[in-house]
């Protein structure tokens, strides 16, 4: 009981943070207390963590829980997400009226929901993680109700994602159908018979309907832009990287051995259905994602598309399927994470200092002159977003592309490179108009440009700059990197 | 005793139902009973698997489909209610502030 | 197979075979002399005033999405209820557990006053 409750640690402490926050809300708590504590629990949840990470692999609650060095390093990630987020938003959202409490809960709630999906050993928890995660994330996308975007935001994030688990509920039932279990080990230790059943490889494929459309891969990826366009601005950047680390890791978890037994069976390396779909995706999200950008006009509408491409990116790792992939894969969340939660900070930080009523492109005209610094920061995440070295996203992509070389897997590095450059095209044009655009309606507000970064800003903004400039360089220093630490998982 | 082929055709053919009335409706209750359709075609094939297999595993999962359909629901009816105080209606077709 | 429900069809064919006859014996046989009056939905009864379809007070859906969250976790102690005694401590206490989550969500709901029927409670924005 206690070795139980000890391997779910994390995910206990988000749970009661998100009642005890709830009922603080309920009985009228002011934001000075309600902030502090959501951060205290945290980093609670982010201490241990990381206290964990250090333990071997272990399985909890009748094998249901799966702990130890991988699942801890990702709630690493999605609890150190939801910190930047809670300590972006207190400050971004002030004075608007959906600004409550329950915000805060409903972070916590999305985090539960998150550690539980990446720590799930079977596909009933699996289930019941994304599904907490997911409805914690409907009402936060649907958060500004008083407004068509936000209302537009919510109720299609919700349709779309609640017809995409009916999918993978769906692909779970036919699972369980052929196997009988719906344990993981299961699943990867079915023989060849099973596996090669139509309902096994129908229901590996329904359930990856439902992953594409929560890592928002083409052709299930829609209601990316609209969701992150209509949600305020600083959830979006949370729902942006913390729901698919949860995503790409628990499914990591789950398809990687079924992939190989699948492989197994039908003796043809990597021409086995699953992964022959992930290659076609993986190509499709980079160039659709990176492509489409181009022609957007809104910084949130582009940082959703480039988040389409950054998936294509991501699901390479699946492809390859090496080791070597595998680091590659987590090393590129962890930067993904750092420079995309930066991007939609900083511009939630824009919104609220020159009181746009959008995020479009126009409104970063001449703002380069108002406000150097703090454009300078979000061109630091732009830069490293467009993988320009030495930031993280340069080290992530070369890590991914040569892995992927390595592989043999040539055509595909080909088209990731060349998306990338198109899509180092738009994140210029981004920096390019905060600085050399004569801008006429940033200069005429009246409000005080002046006025900076509070103190929940310039923390969140400072760690995710080191974090960005840190990982770039992190393997050539003499010390011990993320780099070797993420390969001893293996 | 009823074979499983049976009671699986009938899951597929309301899953199929569900997610057509997805595609075709315009109406954001009934987009929502079509969902609800769907996860409950689901809980009949788990149901027939689980009494194929001769274990309970999928009875559980049933019992875990029903709650989160049910927290969805609640979710998902405020947001139609939210939907209805902007726009006065519950048409879909009123969702078209943002697109490509 | 499909043999094992021969009782049921029979018992529906027989059920609908007597009511049948019944429905037409009495319309056959008995006096059939319809008025105005005889006709209105209730026959001694006042005549119905407005629209059927009337608007509900949010407050309405409000109780409604309550119910349906409130009614459907209490299926998970149906299994437990049944083999209780069996079970031992450690499940009680993760019911208990479990209730009192749910407790913690009543007096969220409560304190939010959505169940506050009449009494028209405005609820102002919290913060800022």
């Amino acid at each position: 009981m206690t070795t139980d409750l000890l391997a779910f640690l994390p995910g206990l402490l988000t749970a009661i943070g998100g009642l005890v926050i709830m009922i603080l809300g309920a009985f009228r708590a002011k934001k000075q207390v309600v902030v502090p504590s959501t951060l205290l629990f945290l980093l609670g949840a982010f201490g241990v963590a990381i206290w964990q990470a250090s333990m071997p692999t272990s399985v909890a609650f009748s094998d249901m829980v799966r702990s130890g060095s991988f699942a801890s390093f990702l709630i690493a990630i999605i609890v150190f997400a939801g910190i930047v987020t809670t300590l972006v938003n207190q400050e971004v959202m002030q004075g608007r009226r959906a600004h409550s409490p329950e915000v805060y809960a409903m972070i916590l709630f999305a985090i539960t929901g998150m550690i539980t999906f990446v720590s799930s050993n079977h596909l009933l928890l699996l289930f019941v993680g994304l599904e907490t995660m997911s409805i914690a994330l409907y009402v936060l996308a649907g958060l500004y109700k008083n407004e068509r975007h936000g209302v537009e935001a919510g109720l299609k994030y919700f349709i779309l994602g609640a017809f995409a688990s009916g999918f993978l509920l769906y692909g779970m039932s036919f699972v369980y159908g052929a196997t009988g279990s719906l344990h993981f080990q299961a699943l990867a230790l079915a023989s060849p018979e099973v596996t090669q059943t139509l309902f096994f490889r129908a229901g590996i494929g329904l359930m990856l309907v439902g992953f594409f459309f929560k890592v928002s891969a083409v052709p299930f990826h829609m209601w990316t832009p609209d969701v992150y366009q209509g949600s305020p601005t600083a959830i979006s950047g949370f729902m942006s990287t913390a729901s698919k680390v949860a995503a790409f890791g628990a499914f990591w978890v789950l398809l990687t051995p079924i992939s190989f037994s699948v492989d197994a069976s039908t003796q043809a390396g990597s021409g086995s259905m699953a992964i022959s779909a992930l290659y076609w995706i993986s190509i499709l999200s980079m160039v659709v994602g990176n492509l489409t950008s181009i022609a957007q006009q809104d910084l949130k509408r582009i940082l959703g598309f480039s988040s389409i491409g950054h998936a294509g990116y991501l699901l390479m790792g699946f492809v390859v399927a090496t080791p070597q992939a595998f680091t590659a894969m987590l090393f590129y969340l962890v930067a993904y994470t750092l420079m995309n939660l930066g991007a939609f900070a900083m511009i939630a930080h824009f919104e609220r200092t020159f009181g746009w009523t959008d995020a479009s492109m126009d409104q970063l005209k001449g703002v380069g002159r108002i406000a150097p610094r703090r454009v300078a920061l979000l061109s630091l995440f732009m830069l490293s977003l467009a993988g320009f070295p030495p930031l993280a996203g340069f080290f992530g992509k070369y890590l991914v592309f040569s892995a992927a070389i390595e592989a043999g897997f040539v055509t595909l590095t080909v088209v990731a490179i060349l998306s990338a450059i198109v899509g180092a095209f738009v994140y210029l044009r981004v920096i390019g108009q905060a600085y050399f655009e004569q801008g006429e309606s940033a200069e005429s507000q009246s409000v005080d440009p002046q006025k900076g970064m509070g103190w929940g800003m310039v923390i969140a903004a400072s760690l995710l700059a080191a974090g960005t400039i840190h990982f770039g360089i992190d393997a050539l220093m003499p010390w011990p990197s993320l780099l070797d630490w993420v390969n001893g998982f293996m | 005793m009823i074979s499983i082929e049976w009671f699986i055709a009938l899951s597929a053919v309301l899953f199929t139902i569900g997610a057509i009335g997805v595609m075709v409706r315009r109406n954001a209750i009934v987009l929502f009973m079509c969902i609800e359709l769907m996860l409950n075609a689901v809980n009949i094939s788990l149901v027939a698997f689980s009494s194929y297999h001769g274990n309970i595993e999928g009875h559980m999962l049933v019992l875990f489909a029903l709650s989160v359909a049910a927290a969805e629901a609640v979710v998902g009816l405020a947001l139609i209610i939210a939907l209805f105080r902007n726009t006065l209606s519950v048409d879909i077709r009123n969702l078209t502030l943002m697109r490509f | 197979m499909l043999e094992t429900y021969l009782p049921v069809v029979l018992l529906a064919a027989i059920s609908l075979t007597i009511a049948l006859i019944f429905m037409t014996l009495s319309r056959v046989m008995g006096p059939y002399r319809p008025n105005k009056v005889k006709l209105t939905p209730y026959e001694s009864g006042m005549d119905p005033i407005g629209e059927a379809k009337e608007r509900y007070s949010i407050s309405y859906y409000l109780v409604a999405m309550e119910f349906i969250v409130f009614d459907l976790e209490v299926m998970f102690l149906y299994p437990w209820v049944v083999r209780y005694l069996d079970l031992g401590f450690a499940t009680f206490a993760a019911v208990i557990v479990f209730i009192t989550v749910l407790f913690l969500g009543l007096l969220y709901t409560l304190k939010k006053g959505t169940l506050d029927f009449g009494s028209q409670t405005k609820v102002k924005p919290l913060w800022d």
